[in-house]
């Protein structure tokens, strides 16, 4: 199992979707820094949907002004962001 | 810039298209992760006599943004408008 995580504005660049064609399904995914504002965009919600659940770090949400309004995702802290890298074999950063 | 171009005499224009909407975000809190929280001058603009602040409404409208979720106010510009409106001005940069 491999953990993901992105961290680039899916308004921006294709590192969020590049990943997804690369995931497994049984990876994992974690949204962090500016790739938390993939939750904003309403197409991206919609692709997640297949590969959820989607982890998003709290701390980037909150600094961004931003809340959660979808059960897919959810929302993490950093210590719990540091169990779930040791939960997977690997961690692969887009 | 914008700010000290102002104190200058210049008159000033302030476009946020694309990613750039997101800075306008009320409610930041930029400190949880070590950062400046330079969006408070956003609230200066006005005593700077800088009042032609335009946001595009497609960039919003893909973000599921409104003018309630921004922290000033602001004038939405169709993504036609903004061509014209930027030839109106003789300098521009881009941040």
């Amino acid at each position: 199992m491999i953990l993901h995580t992105v961290s680039t504005s899916p308004f921006t660049d294709q590192n969020l979707l590049q990943c997804l064609k690369r995931k497994q399904p049984t990876d994992k995914l974690m949204l962090i820094q500016d790739a938390v504002y993939a939750i904003m965009k309403a197409d991206m919600t919609d692709t997640l949907l297949t590969h959820g659940p989607i982890y998003v770090l709290s701390e980037d949400l909150l600094a961004r002004g931003l809340q959660i309004d979808n059960k897919l995702y959810i929302a993490i802290s950093y210590p719990e962001f540091v169990t779930l890298t040791l939960e997977c074999e690997q961690v692969i950063s887009w | 810039m914008a700010l000290a171009m102002s104190n200058f005499g210049q008159e000033v224009s302030l476009f946020f298209i694309e990613d750039g909407v997101l800075q306008l975000i009320k409610q930041q809190t930029p400190d949880k992760i070590q950062h400046k929280a330079y969006h408070k001058t956003f609230g200066a603009l006005t005593f700077y006599d800088i009042d032609n602040i335009y946001v595009c409404q497609q960039s919003m409208l893909e973000r599921k943004l409104t003018v309630t979720d921004l922290s000033i106010a602001v004038t939405l510009i169709e993504l036609g408008q903004l061509t014209a409106l930027i030839g109106e001005h003789d300098q521009v940069m881009v941040f």
